[in-house]
């Protein structure tokens, strides 16, 4: 049976758009995390639309489960089938192709399987900007950034996926495709079909390309970090900087001192930003596209870097800011983010670590980090509190590490940290998947915190397009 | 003991350099500068010498037109006690750089002068040798090891075949290499002061030294673009290549 299957899936995609070997197949079939393991009857790869359509046609026929993929680096095991074998992943990776680039318009219409990095590198080529960044973008995938509504550095500035994409093509589990390309900035003939595509995680249908805003290049920056009183003067500084800067903030991280120790414990080469390790601190950019900001003036000084200068004087005289620097070259700004983007792989080194990726409003995050710390330690006080990320946007991702100072049984404390986290996140009205989704990982907890009857209507919508459910099934709902 | 430290206002190392259109030089229109990596070592090791004792004041010079002022904050920034700023064209020659150094060495008559081993755009490797020469002074080149005993300084230098130890007369000419430390990010307390530190400009004609060029740029180009790598299918075919295209083998 499954032999015949897998001949019918290889007419319609050829031979190297289909793996079906345990050694070709295992990157397919593990989380980035290495916390789940699939089983699948093969990896398809198609290469065109029409291929996806066909195969989707087929899938339909023959009740095979379809579950999408890009590059694999989601965090939610949302990409990952179940162990039954039944499955296919639908690989985009061989849909690779720039469809436009249209600098008149200010958009690119690319294929769900374009790396996010070579993105950047063919807008920038035409001296254009697309702003999605995030650690995984020399892995993941567009169509990925679309299913997860990826957010990332520089939410702050440009919004998340979801804002950034114009329209989408679309392929229906039967093989209908839904073409919902666009430029259109405006354009409101009925329901707006494309929000329901962006974060659906695969659930809905299989997205095949999109056309994505573009923005005018930003080609000054000044980068710096600063060692803060606390989070609330973290946040007291992200709207003085913002209102300095005109709306100019590109980045706004916090980095409290155990992500310093954790991520210099792993990465002892970078160096130390500042003489002293500060219990709270941010790394801040703000950037401009006027190359005039970025060079000296009559002053001798560069305005970007005279208003970063001035913000942070004025907040250390204020005793919001204890300490700050701000990178001199770009060989400093590199080493200020990497401190900031090497905190996931550190955590991944570690030997032990409860994720969180939630979000707050910004008069929630002080009050809600306090209480959390004192909750932590409660449960137990050697744990490293990485609570750290784009505060910029209220997204935080409140992690807890754990080395051989904390104690061994971490693994039967995750639950209650899960719980301190979850009911926290609850109390202040928070999300708790702020931008990496549901996937497997989150489906129990969100059942919890929605509503019935919203969950109602998310049931309803995805049987309607889907009343088979064999779309990316066990995700999400 | 007084160290003045040469900084040079450069194409920052992490852009991407490009040739004029005209072939005459590099573009340096809208282009971020900082400073040479080198020279951030050798004022680096200045601070140092100072927080030990070992001197009392920094003085950073730099030379080239109004936006060196920049670089010198930023050397004062790190915590260098004065600026010079000798007013010239981006494009001034090594020869002619050693010769104002030398009437900026000839008024503030420091005991140690700290330059980086070259400056990361024309590469030239020339300015602190020259100095040392036309000064009389010892150099030590290549350093990546420095303690002052006295009046002499024992220097590491970076060689070919190894690690040379040298003993070398003060006054000196000492030229950084990469290894000998880690240069400190400027803290804000410090950018804030920089700005109330003495910077003095001056021309070249204040110091009576002829920067005219000696050397005529006939033109300027790009590297020749590297050629994408292809894939071969086995052993085989890449035994074959080897021997037959690159010739290697
Ligand atoms: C080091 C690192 C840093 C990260 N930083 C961030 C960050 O800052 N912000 C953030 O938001 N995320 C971050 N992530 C998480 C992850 O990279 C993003 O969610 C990314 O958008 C996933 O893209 P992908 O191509 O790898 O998708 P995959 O992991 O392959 O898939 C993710 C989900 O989308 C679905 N999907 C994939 N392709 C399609 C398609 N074509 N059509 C429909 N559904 C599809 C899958 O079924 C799955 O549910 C990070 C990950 C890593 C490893
Ligand atoms: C002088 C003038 C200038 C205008 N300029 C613009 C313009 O620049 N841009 C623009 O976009 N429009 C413009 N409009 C059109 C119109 O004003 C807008 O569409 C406006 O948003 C409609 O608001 P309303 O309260 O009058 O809605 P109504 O006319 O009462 O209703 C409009 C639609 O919305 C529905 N609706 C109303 N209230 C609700 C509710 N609470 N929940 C669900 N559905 C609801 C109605 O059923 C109806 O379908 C203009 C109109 C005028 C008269």
């Amino acid at each position: 049976m499954s032999t015949e299957l897998i001949a019918s899936l290889r007419d319609i995609v050829g031979d190297t758009g289909l793996k079906t070997g345990s050694d070709e197949t295992m990157s397919f079939l593990t989380d980035w995390h290495g916390q789940y393991h699939g089983a699948a009857l093969a990896v398809v790869m198609p290469e065109t639309t029409e291929q996806v359509s066909q195969v989707m046609a087929f899938a339909e026929a023959h009740d095979i489960v379809v579950v999408p993929q890009g590059g694999n680096t989601g965090f939610m095991g949302g990409a990952t089938p179940d162990s039954s074998g039944h499955s296919i992943v639908l690989s985009l990776r061989r849909m690779n192709r720039i469809r436009e680039i249209d600098p008149i318009n200010m958009s690119m219409t690319v294929e769900a399987g374009c790396v996010l990095q070579t993105l950047h590198e063919a807008t920038e080529a035409e001296g254009l900007y697309f702003p999605l960044n995030l650690a995984a973008k020399g892995s993941c995938t567009i169509g990925g950034n679309l299913g997860t509504n990826a957010g990332g550095l520089n939410v702050v500035r440009y919004g998340t996926t979801r804002e950034l994409t114009l329209g989408v093509e679309v392929v229906l589990m039967g093989g209908r495709v839904l073409n919902l390309l666009s430029g259109l900035r405006k354009d409101n003939t009925g329901y707006d079909l494309r929000h329901l595509f962006v974060g659906s995680e695969g659930t809905l249908g299989v997205i095949t390309a999109a056309t994505m805003k573009l923005f005018p290049q930003p080609v000054a920056r000044a980068t710096a970090f600063a060692e803060v009183r606390d989070v609330d003067a973290a946040v007291q500084l992200l709207h003085r900087l913002q209102a300095a800067s005109g709306g100019g903030i590109e980045a706004f991280e916090l980095i409290p001192a155990d992500i310093l120790h954790v991520v210099f414990r792993h990465f002892p080469e970078i160096p130390q930003p500042l003489a002293t390790r500060g219990a709270m601190n941010v790394l801040m950019e703000i950037a401009s596209t006027n190359p005039a900001s970025g060079m000296p003036d009559a002053t001798g000084e560069a305005p970007l870097q005279t208003i970063m200068q001035e913000t942070l004087a004025t907040a250390f005289e204020d005793g919001l800011v204890i300490d700050a620097t701000i990178a001199s070259s770009e060989a400093q700004r590199r080493a200020l983010w990497d401190v900031r983007e090497m905190a996931p792989e550190s955590h991944k080194r570690s030997m032990g670590v409860a994720r969180s990726d939630i979000s707050l409003t910004q008069s929630a995050l002080a009050p809600f980090y306090a209480e959390m710390v004192d909750g932590v330690k409660a449960i137990d006080p050697n744990l490293w509190i990485c609570g750290y990320g784009h505060i910029g946007d209220g997204n935080l991702h409140f992690n807890l590490v754990a080395d051989e100072r904390s104690n061994s049984d971490f693994a039967e404390k995750k639950d209650d940290l899960y719980d301190l986290i979850y009911d926290k996140v609850a109390k202040y009205g928070g999300s708790i998947s702020a931008e990496h989704g549901i996937g497997q990982t989150k489906r129990a907890q969100l059942a919890k915190v929605k509503a019935p009857e919203i969950l109602d209507v998310m049931r309803a919508i995805k049987a309607s397009i889907d009343p088979k459910n064999l779309m990316n099934p066990g995700k999400v709902i | 003991m007084k160290v003045l430290v040469p900084v040079k206002r450069v194409i920052d190392y992490n852009v991407k350099v490009r040739v004029k259109a005209d072939n005459t030089g590099v573009e340096l229109a809208n282009v971020k500068m900082a400073m040479n990596p080198f020279d951030e070592i050798a004022v680096e090791e200045a601070l140092r010498l100072k927080e030990s004792g070992g001197a009392d004041e920094v003085v950073a010079v730099s030379i080239g037109p109004t936006q060196n002022q920049e670089t010198i904050r930023t050397a004062l920034a790190m915590g260098a006690d004065r600026g010079i700023h000798i007013e010239a064209p981006h494009e001034i020659e090594p020869l002619a750089v050693a010769k104002l150094l030398k009437e900026v060495v000839a008024r503030e008559e420091p005991g140690l002068v700290f330059v980086g081993k070259q400056a990361i755009d024309d590469d030239c490797n020339q300015t602190g040798q020259m100095l040392a020469a036309l000064l009389g002074w010892a150099q030590g080149t290549f350093v990546s090891g420095i303690e002052i005993k006295g009046d002499s300084a024992a220097v590491i230098r970076e060689v070919d075949g190894g690690l040379e130890h040298l003993e070398i007369r003060m006054p000196a000419v000492v030229t950084v290499d990469l290894r000998l430390n880690e240069p400190r990010y400027a803290s804000l307390p410090n950018i804030m002061k920089a700005k109330k530190k003495p910077l003095d400009s001056m021309s070249a004609a204040d110091l009576g030294v002829d920067i005219a060029p000696r050397l005529t740029i006939t033109r300027v180009e790009e590297p020749p673009a590297r050629e994408a790598g292809i894939k071969v299918c086995d052993v085989a075919e890449l035994v074959d290549k080897l021997k037959n295209e690159a010739k290697v083998i």
